[in-house]
């Protein structure tokens, strides 16, 4: 009683209606996404009420609080401020910090290098150590030596960026004495005048995401591997490192491209942390301590400078990924 | 999303109840290690205030003292006495992410639950909201959150709450979403049950193992965040011997006694070690790859 294909009769061929180009979509999404974004950092804020009293202290006039209103705009409705807010960003104007009584971009902007640096070296290291190993491990491990690697990732992985910053502190800090624990001597002088100063942090942002990619990087190198594409070429007579590299590494990559832009999320509470930990002078440190002391503008600021970088750095991962991968090239059109 | 193309769930990622006994949970290695650890740091907490030699606030006139004979982890620089501020400091580290992550669920399974099952606009809405909220990173959100309300346990617990319950809510909403065209569903509703019915009573105990890997994994996330958002200065408030806010004062002392940060931070890591081997043993015990699929 099976039925065959021609006895159902073929589903009905339905159109895809008419869609605007990929990247032009991708444009739009990042466009609202921004858009959202402000919205809620600026709504947060906003419902939170006013801080002039949690800024000033309990003991300040009215005067002092009014003069606070004043100069912040508090005085005025919540969609003039988020308009005259959002219009600022595009002036290059982004307010005054409540703590320092100057603009924030001042505040901001000796610390937007320092933090990069930092970043650019940590997500370097993420990828320079974690795909080999995932690679490798996927590809030819198994048994206890493939065990070890699971659980070493797991492990690691359990760990908050802040211990691992600390037990690499004690060891590497103070038991060996080979770098510093400190790292603010970076605010000295050129930006890489104490190179030193960058090892301890960058690898305790990188810490935090390479167990992550490992596992990826593992898990699909090791499906591929068993696809019949790559038998053949064992057969073929193909042998390492041309196997993993030129057969396994494309086909396996896409979703880690994916991850390691996702993993600018991952980073960004890593550069907090690592930045707090080591009294690294950078965006990171900046925002834990103007959160703590309440300066919305300057989080603000930052949280949406991030927020873009986050955002720009997922849709373009998106990009990359589509690009380089047939299935999914035909698949958007 | 584009790369929503890779991550379709299939009835057959989402994990199947079993009736399989529980030893053979423990059978596996990371479940066993996982649960015994768990125990072990449970007892500490538990009996911790009882056994602490000192009031974990008592401020004496010794301050920075290595490991001694009397002070076992020596003391911080108020002078008080480390052990019994480890012994009192662990309750807070263990409940702030249950409630935040209980509050998530709680949120999470209705919404994820109501948007997989019912479709239409409801999903597109819920789907709408889901993304805008992934797209606005983890750590940001909560900061912008403590700048706006101040920090302090209660405002950190409801922000990683709300933080959270979007990433739960895609997960069941496509554990609900491979269920929801399964005969046994069609059958209920051919029956007539009622809405509430064929929610809790057909789907949940279907996607009840999805669930409970989902509440250990963000349980370990949970755990490390908000210890990380205390060791910031930003979660639960000095004086309180929270082992995070414990790391956060006594880095200070790194070069001078490094047994007083070491100690409470490894802490810590081994509690989020345990939870996070139960997560994976629970992930392999039900065969659950969902969480895979979505890359959570």
């Amino acid at each position: 009683m099976t039925q065959t294909v021609e006895q159902v009769g073929r589903p009905p061929v339905r159109r895809a209606p008419r869609r605007l180009p990929y990247l032009v979509r991708q444009l739009i999404t990042l466009l609202v996404t921004l858009f959202a974004i402000t919205i809620v950092i600026f709504g947060l804020t906003a419902i939170a009420g006013d801080p002039a009293r949690d800024i000033l202290g309990q003991y300040a006039t009215d005067a002092q609080v009014t003069a606070f209103q004043q100069i912040h705009g508090l005085d005025q409705p919540i969609v003039v401020r988020y308009l005259e807010w959002l219009g600022g960003i595009f002036r290059g104007d982004l307010g005054i910090s409540y703590q320092s009584n100057g603009p924030v971009w001042d505040v901001i902007s000796p610390r937007l290098g320092p933090s990069i640096v930092l970043v650019l070296f940590s997500w370097l290291l993420t990828v320079v150590i974690s795909v080999p190993i995932g690679l490798y491990s996927g590809v030819r491990l198994r048994g206890h030596r493939d065990a070890a690697v699971t659980f070493v990732t797991l492990i690691v992985a359990a760990f908050p960026e802040f211990v691992l910053g600390l037990i690499l502190a004690i060891v590497l800090g103070v038991w060996l004495a080979w770098l510093p624990v400190d790292s603010t001597a970076v605010s000295m002088g050129g930006l890489f005048d104490s190179p030193s100063a960058y090892v301890l942090p960058g690898i305790t942002i990188a810490l935090g995401t390479i167990p992550y990619i490992i596992r990826l990087m593992r898990a699909n190198a090791r499906e591929v591997a068993s696809e019949t594409y790559v038998r053949a070429a064992v057969l073929r007579g193909v042998t390492e490192p041309s196997l993993s590299l030129r057969h396994i590494l494309p086909n396996a990559a896409p979703p880690v491209v994916t991850a390691l832009g996702l993993q600018f999320a991952g980073l960004i509470g890593g550069v907090v942390v690592a930045e707090t930990l080591f009294g690294f002078p950078g965006m990171g440190q900046l925002l834990a301590q103007s959160a703590a002391s309440r300066d919305a503008p300057v989080v603000e600021a930052l949280a949406l400078m991030i927020g873009a970088v986050f955002v720009v750095a997922n849709l373009a991962a998106d990009a990359i990924v589509v690009y380089v991968t047939p299935k999914l090239r035909d698949a958007v059109r | 999303m584009t790369a929503d193309v890779l991550n379709t769930v299939t009835a057959a990622d989402v994990a199947a109840p079993r009736q399989r006994r529980w030893r053979g949970f423990l059978a596996i290695p990371q479940g066993g290690f996982g649960v015994a650890l768990l125990l072990l740091l449970l007892l500490l907490v538990v009996i911790g205030p009882f056994i602490a030699p000192d009031s974990p606030n008592e401020i004496s006139d010794q301050p920075i003292l290595g490991p001694s004979a009397q002070h076992w982890l020596g003391t911080d620089a108020y002078g008080r006495d480390i052990l019994s501020r480890v012994l009192h400091g662990g309750a807070s580290v263990i409940l702030l992410p249950l409630l935040a992550v209980s509050l998530a669920m709680v949120v999470a399974t209705l919404v994820g639950l109501l948007s997989g099952y019912l479709g239409g606009k409801v999903d597109s809405v819920v789907t709408w909201v889901i993304n805008i909220a992934l797209a606005i990173p983890s750590y940001l959100a909560v900061l912008v959150v403590v700048a706006a309300f101040g920090g302090g346990g209660a405002v950190v617990v409801t922000a990683v709450a709300v933080v959270y319950a979007p990433y739960i809510t895609r997960v069941i909403r496509s554990a609900t979403q491979a269920i929801a065209p399964r005969e046994f569903v069609l059958a209920a509703r051919a029956r007539g049950e009622s809405l509430g019915w064929i929610l809790f009573r057909e789907i949940t105990p279907n996607i009840g193992p999805t669930l409970l890997v989902e509440i250990a994994l963000r349980f370990t996330y949970a755990i490390m965040f908000i210890a990380s958002l205390s060791f910031l200065g930003l979660g639960v408030q000095p004086p309180s011997s929270n082992w995070g806010v414990m790391v956060a004062q006594n880095r200070a002392l790194l070069l001078v006694s490094p047994v007083g940060v070491l100690v409470p931070a490894l802490l810590i890591g081994v509690l989020a070690i345990a939870v996070n081997l139960i997560a994976d043993a629970l992930t392999q015990f039900f065969g659950d790859r969902i969480h895979e699929r979505l890359m959570v």
